[in-house]
């Protein structure tokens, strides 16, 4: 279903290129920042992977499809600049500054929790973690295959797997009780907002 | 718990059976919810990265990034001394005065429509145009706004030209060449198929080989460009603005009569079964679509329709045969 003018990078015109920008600017985007942990560091190499991509357009020809296309260049710039700077602490301190609607007393606690939480997810192995980043940015299984050069069923196998991994991980996290309080907070507020 | 009824959750595209399940693996136990609140706030965390507003702010910057780009090539000339500067001017006026300047790089810009798709085109000239199925509108943005507005078409359009004396504004055929100053006109211009232009305001001149013509409102030419045979015919206001206002216009059109405008209109091939019965048809039709639009004709004229890959095939109903026997 792809337009044969995404596919070969020669026929695009400022047109063409706006259109394939407004598709997929902000999940390449999110991707990056999957990887870099770092707002603007992610939208810098969008941005970047956007502008090359425009002008060296006479020289692409997209074979597969133009999203696997994107992210899997995405990808190779995010590990690109990883290599320069180890960014792992930086995960755990930017989700703390997310801003909270909740009250004053809540959002110290939650602050707390919220590391907790998010340290849980960095317990999992790379793979496990990029599946899962992946499948929250809303592709579906086989475009994760694709991307990751694995079958569909390895994707399922992980992301079950991964779950399972949790559930064990948060046996042995020894929480406190304090931290289970708002754990049960947290959990109680998710579950009211979907009904 | 299966990841993807969890995921599914997550994305809030569950059904009420999965969303039971997952509300119990949540009652479960503590480190269900423990999984599903950080899966939740990874996922609003990714989300925080970029959106809509982001995409079109950076696009601003994008744009002029692109636009640099030549220019950076350039910048190692600035190291040189200036009087390797004057040198390489010398050597350019040099050039110059024995080559013909050199032009300004084109700058092409094509819009094109598939079968499933009709655009509608505002130019830099504010020109509007209504490109239709399978058409393709070509200019060159670089020298658009020169003497003469010149663009090139392959299909079915309409034009609305904005009025400028100074500038003619030049419409490209494969078989004719149209210019005007400032009128609406609907121009069909397909390969191997004879070329039709009608007016709805203000006057044109279309010329081809073996023919320079002006054509007023409400006139139709009709150009075959093998035989260089040309018909001119009145036509009614409505018929030419059909294009712009999505809308079929049929005129007493018998059956052959509606497959041609359908034919011309979708650019696919109608065939007919059986003998072209003597049905008329007045009345007009908006494009929803070429099912909606036949599934409209069928009710109103009494036509079956049957489509194909590339074709539709259109036969009159079995009741309205028996009628016409």
């Amino acid at each position: 279903m792809q337009p044969v003018s995404e596919l070969n990078g020669a026929e695009w015109n400022q047109q063409t290129f706006k259109v394939l920008y407004d598709e997929y600017y902000v999940l390449v985007s999110r991707y990056c920042y999957a990887f870099t942990g770092d707002y603007e560091l992610a939208r810098d190499i969008a941005a970047e992977l956007f502008c090359d991509l425009w002008r060296q357009r006479a020289n692409i020809r997209v074979n597969t499809n133009i999203k696997n296309y994107l992210l899997v260049a995405a990808r190779r710039r995010c590990k690109k600049h990883k290599e320069k700077l180890p960014l792992t602490v930086t995960i755990a301190n930017d989700q703390l500054e997310s801003i909270s609607h909740h009250t004053p007393d809540t959002h110290m606690v939650q602050k707390e929790s919220k590391a907790a939480l998010q340290q849980l997810l960095l317990r999992l192995d790379p793979v496990k973690k990029e599946i899962i980043d992946l499948k929250l940015l809303g592709l579906t299984n086989k475009e994760i295959a694709h991307l990751l050069h694995v079958t569909p069923k390895k994707v399922e196998y992980q992301l079950n797997t991964a779950i399972r991994v949790l559930q064990d991980e948060i046996k042995t996290m020894q929480l406190t009780a304090q931290d289970c309080e708002i754990g049960l907070m947290i959990g109680s507020l998710l579950l009211l907002i979907p009904s | 718990m299966n990841a993807n009824i969890l995921f599914r959750y997550i994305h809030e595209l569950s059904d009420a059976a999965e969303r039971e399940m997952v509300v119990a693996w949540l009652q479960e136990s503590e480190k269900n919810r423990d999984i599903l609140a950080a899966l939740a706030q990874r996922k609003l965390s990714l989300e925080k990265a970029a959106d809509k507003d982001n995409a079109a702010s950076d696009w601003l910057k994008i744009q002029t990034a692109i636009q640099e780009a030549p220019v950076k090539k350039m910048f190692p000339w600035k190291r040189y001394s200036a009087a390797a500067a004057i040198a390489a001017l010398l050597c350019t006026a040099a050039w110059y005065s024995t080559h013909r300047p050199a032009p300004v790089t084109p700058h092409l810009v094509k819009l094109a429509t598939t079968a499933r798709d009709k655009k509608r085109i505002t130019l830099p000239d504010s020109t509007e145009v209504w490109l239709q199925y399978n058409s393709s509108l070509t200019y060159d943005a670089a020298t658009f706004h020169n003497s003469e507005r010149c663009v090139t078409l392959q299909g079915t359009a309409f034009f609305n030209v904005t009025s400028n004396a100074a500038k003619p504004f030049r419409v490209q055929t494969p078989h004719t060449a149209i210019t005007v100053l400032g009128t609406s006109f609907h121009i069909n211009a397909r390969e191997n198929a004879p070329q039709e232009i009608a007016v709805a305001t203000g006057k044109i001149n279309v010329t081809a080989e073996q023919l320079n013509i002006n054509l007023l409102p409400e006139q139709k030419i009709t150009y075959d460009p093998v035989t260089h045979k040309t018909t001119t015919s009145h036509i009614s206001l409505h018929q030419v603005t059909g294009l712009r206002d999505n809308k079929l216009v049929f005129e007493n059109d018998d059956l052959p009569g509606i497959a041609a405008k359908l034919e011309q209109w979708y650019n696919r091939k109608i065939i007919i079964r059986g003998t072209p019965q003597r049905v008329s048809f007045t009345g007009s039709v908006e494009d929803n679509g070429i099912h909606a639009v036949l599934g409209g004709l069928s009710f109103l004229a009494g036509i079956q329709y049957q489509v194909t890959a590339d074709s539709v095939i259109l036969s009159l109903h079995s009741n309205s045969l028996r009628n016409n026997k």
